[in-house]
């Protein structure tokens, strides 16, 4: 019964499964279908416009659309084919010959999954196919638009038919027509949809107004002290261009984009007036922006604000001339975009276009004749380098000779590309410029940010300077990658291979058979430079917060931090290394390789860098200890892997290498505790009463505070001198480190009980016995000293006191 | 001028560039995939415990068995005992 239940409910299952397969089978059809309807429209439309580039380029986005479409399509099988590798995975392979057979719903699912799986495999297969009849299709319209290029710049047109009265009438036409269209659409507007225009205006007036008075009032404010006049730096001036360009053009274009947006959305234009607004706004905005960068960068009326060296007339004579170019190229551009509108004859286009490439020529051999620089010595005019000066006529030249000689596409190309790779061209020099001058020490302090960073997160003067450079860094990469693929898509690369071009740049520089990828490095570098700071942050906080308050000793302290700093800093180095995209297991073949020149040559540093370690773990001493290694003696510094810093009692610090310090004996006075003794050495004069001295010094000792009591001081009769009693005050003191001051303090008591008591401190005494036959020897022959001679041998033996004093025996401190 | 414009808002797009598929061989054994990207179909090898980065615009992968899946750039396939799956 139960096995009979089983076998009803897998049945179920199963046909569920189909049932729910057949359907999503259906829908996927349905969708191939649809994509296989719409790559066929797609290489129908290609054949039915095969000169019309406007066209081409509409279809190519559409191709691109319909090849991610199909990704996204196969990708949707994903989940499914998941479900149904893992379920074939857990029902296993067929049971083999031999081996007993396997129960028949396990094979009906097996058969039924396997079946739908290569269902899923056809329908990938269909897409795998219909993404490369568009990707053929996508190269196609890339071909078929290269030859329209080519035809539209080498075809030849005879210039002296189209300067003709009937076009110039036409001319007139176009933009009565212009002016007709959008006036009588507005008076339409004006009488029968007054409300709607009034409310567009309205607010179209009301948010801009919002608009410009958030974005200019207050960034200009902002950025406003420019304003004020007084010496700028380099770098404020670029700044200034750069906003003083960025922040009125933005806010118009937000404007002109709201009121599109407003006149659109009421209706109040609509067709062809509806294009012509448009027209309008992208050229308004075009030369708006155009302007304000030509003025910011030769700042024609303010010479105090000019980014560049040029004299006073001449700047304002080449921003006449760009500005004046920019006109007329945008003049073009917007007659135009309205002759397509109302599909005036081709004639007055090429008419309009020849006068514009003449123009705009022209205007370039002005702007290449501009004497723009000051001759140092004598104060005279100078004309641009010729690396300049000669391009600007070729180009000029080429410009109106294409023109002339009727070549009116290539005359308008190379005229549009003269002005738009111009414009872009120089909006990048000035961010280099921006870049550069940011680079120089000290630029950054001056400014207002460098003084808002400054105000705000205190940076000092050295963490800006080096943030400088890794802004102008910043800077001079953001230039390159905007700029550069502008001005490659200008002209005329594809955008799949610009990208492609990028993305490679970043992520495989293929060299020999080693593949680089700048992305990977600076990604590794960004994690080790995380990893340090982290490492960093840890150590502190594990200091501060555990160790302190767990009152560990200072050494353990110092040990597990410095420790810890290794070890972070080696785990960051691996995570950045490997993450760069270095392979670790290569890196340790080198290090293999290494093991043996390390044996030899590096020998001294590892043995070090060991006995670091070894320093740190078993702790001989601590940062803070007094140490007394060979020569040197003195306080602890520093504990690092190589050597250890030790700072002597002159101050001079000692950087004593680490296996010296594991290798021969050191001293630590101060290694568990800071307890010391201090011997003083005293000598008395043969006849004083030893007992009284000895008593005398226990007592001088139980005196001074800083004796301990326990151990007992006491004193130890040394020696029968050769002039004195010699005894030894031996006493122990807390901290070791005051023993000098405790025992220079005991001497003097010493010396004033001593005088109190009477008690004399004998000089070294020598007994010099001389013979008398040795003085006569040594007088006989000295004539004029008979004086001497009888003093001398009366003398026969004498004491010849010679000493320089009591020498206690230095205590050691 | 319009191309410009266009242009403008592709370097504005590129920021979002594409992101490759990594496809990781953890078998003992090298795999030969053919892959689909862009309308060229090309075959890749895979060595025994290498990782490959492909088609950062999307591609049609068929993998050693016969399997067919779609890779839309920024996935990380796993080939385990000739089987791939995809994370």
């Amino acid at each position: 019964m139960p096995k009979f239940l089983t076998r009803i409910l897998l049945l179920i299952v199963v046909a569920a499964f189909a049932l729910g397969g057949a359907s999503a089978q259906q829908a996927t059809e349905s969708r191939t279908a649809a994509l296989q309807k719409s790559i066929a429209k797609i290489e129908a439309d290609i054949e039915k416009s095969l000169a019309n580039d406007d066209r081409l380029v509409m279809i190519r986005v559409e191709a691109d659309k319909l090849v991610k479409e199909l990704i996204d399509f196969g990708v949707s099988f994903r989940p499914e084919l998941g479900t149904i590798n893992k379920r074939l995975g857990e029902l296993g392979q067929p049971p083999k010959e031999g081996e007993p057979a396997e129960p028949p719903e396990v094979t009906a699912e097996r058969s039924s999954l396997l079946a739908r799986k290569a269902a899923i495999n056809v329908e990938l297969g269909a897409a795998e196919k219909l993404s490369i009849r568009a990707n053929e299709a996508i190269s196609r319209i890339g071909d078929l638009r290269r030859d329209i290029f080519a035809n539209t710049l080498f075809r030849r047109t005879p210039i002296a038919a189209i300067f003709v009265d009937e076009n110039v009438q036409a001319f007139r036409n176009d933009l009565r027509q212009f002016w007709r269209t959008l006036s009588s659409r507005i008076q339409f507007v004006w009488n029968f949809r007054t409300n709607a225009f009034l409310a567009a205006t309205g607010l179209t007036v009301l948010l801009s107004t919002v608009v410009w008075f958030l974005l200019h009032r207050t960034l200009g404010r902002f950025f406003g002290y420019w304003v004020q006049a007084g010496e700028l730096s380099y770098f404020s001036r670029l700044s200034r261009a750069f906003w003083s360009t960025l922040i009125p053009s933005l806010t118009l274009c937000a404007n002109l984009g709201i009121a599109y947006w407003l006149f659109f959305n009421f209706g109040i234009f609509s067709g062809q007036s509806l294009e012509l607004v448009q027209a309008l706004l992208v050229s308004i905005a075009a030369f708006y922006f155009i302007a304000r960068l030509v003025l910011a960068l030769f700042s024609p009326w303010r010479p105090d604000l000019r980014i560049t060296r040029f004299r006073d007339p001449a700047a304002r004579a080449l921003f006449a001339l760009t500005l004046g170019m920019a006109l007329v190229y945008i003049l073009d551009f917007f007659m135009n975009w309205v002759s397509g509108i109302f599909s005036s004859s081709l004639a007055v286009t090429v008419a309009q276009t020849v006068i514009a490439s003449l123009l705009i020529g022209i205007l370039l051999l002005m702007a290449a004749m501009v004497k723009p620089y000051t001759d140092k010595n004598t104060g005279e005019p100078v004309q641009w380098p010729a690396i300049i000066r000669i391009p600007l006529i070729l180009l000029a030249a080429f410009v109106i000779g294409a023109a002339l000689s009727g070549y009116i596409g290539l005359a308008r190309f190379s005229a549009g590309q003269i002005i738009v790779t111009g414009a872009i061209i120089a909006t990048m020099l000035i961010g280099l410029q921006s870049g550069r001058a940011l680079a120089t020490a000290g630029t950054l302090q001056g400014s207002a940010l460098g003084r808002f960073l400054q105000g705000r997160f205190g940076f000092n003067e050295v963490s800006l300077d080096q943030l400088s450079v890794v802004l102008s860094l910043a800077i001079y990469m953001l230039v390159a990658l905007i700029g550069l693929p502008l001005i490659a898509l200008q002209w005329g690369f594809n955008r799949v291979d610009v990208s492609n071009f990028i993305y490679r740049l970043f992520t495989n520089i293929q060299i020999g058979s080693i593949n680089i990828s700048l992305f990977a490095i600076l990604f590794g570098a960004l994690l080790f430079i995380l990893g340090y700071v982290l490492t960093r942050q840890f150590q502190a906080w594990l200091d501060r917060n555990v160790m302190a308050r767990s009152r560990v000793d200072e050494g353990v302290r110092n040990s597990i931090s410095t420790v810890t700093g290794y070890l972070g800093i080696g785990i960051a180095a691996v995570i950045g290394v490997s993450a760069a995209g270095f392979n670790l297991s290569s890196l340790a073949f080198v290090a293999g390789a290494l093991s043996l020149g390390i044996g030899f040559g590096l020998q001294n540093i590892v043995n070090n860098f060991v006995s670091g370690l070894i320093l740190l773990a078993e702790r001989p001493f601590k940062v803070g200890d007094w140490i007394v290694a060979g020569q040197t003696a003195g306080t602890v510094k520093r504990i690092s892997v190589r050597a250890t810093e030790i700072e002597t009692f002159q101050k001079q610090t000692v950087i004593l290498p680490n296996s010296d310090l594991i290798n021969q004996a050191v001293g630590n006075w101060t290694h568990r505790n800071h307890m010391g003794r201090v011997d003083i050495a005293v000598g008395v004069a043969y006849g004083t009463n030893p007992r009284q001295v000895h008593d005398l010094l226990l007592e001088l000792a139980a005196a001074d505070p800083s004796v301990l009591k326990v151990p007992a001081p006491f004193v130890v009769f040394t020696a029968f001198g050769d002039s004195a009693l010699s005894f030894e005050l031996r006493f122990h003191v807390r901290d070791v480190l005051e023993g000098s001051v405790i025992a220079t303090r005991m001497r003097f008591a010493i010396i004033d009980a001593f005088e109190a008591r009477g008690i004399q401190m004998p000089f070294p005494q020598r007994d010099l016995n001389l013979k008398s036959d040795d003085l006569q020897k040594l007088f006989g022959d000295l004539q004029p000293a008979p004086k001497q001679a009888k003093n001398g041998s009366k003398a026969k033996s004498g004491r010849v006191a010679r000493g320089t004093g009591t020498r206690p025996k230095p205590a050691k401190a | 001028m319009k191309s410009l414009i266009a242009a403008i808002f592709i370097v504005a797009g590129l920021g979002g560039a594409a992101q490759a598929a990594t496809i990781i061989n953890t078998d003992g054994q090298d795999y030969s995939l053919q892959i689909t990207e862009g309308g060229a179909q090309s075959e890749i090898g895979i060595a025994a415990g290498q990782s490959v980065s492909v088609c950062p615009a999307g591609c049609f992968v068929t993998m050693p068995n016969g399997d067919r899946e779609t890779l839309s750039g920024g996935e990380t396939v796993e080939i385990v005992n000739g089987k791939a799956t995809i994370k």
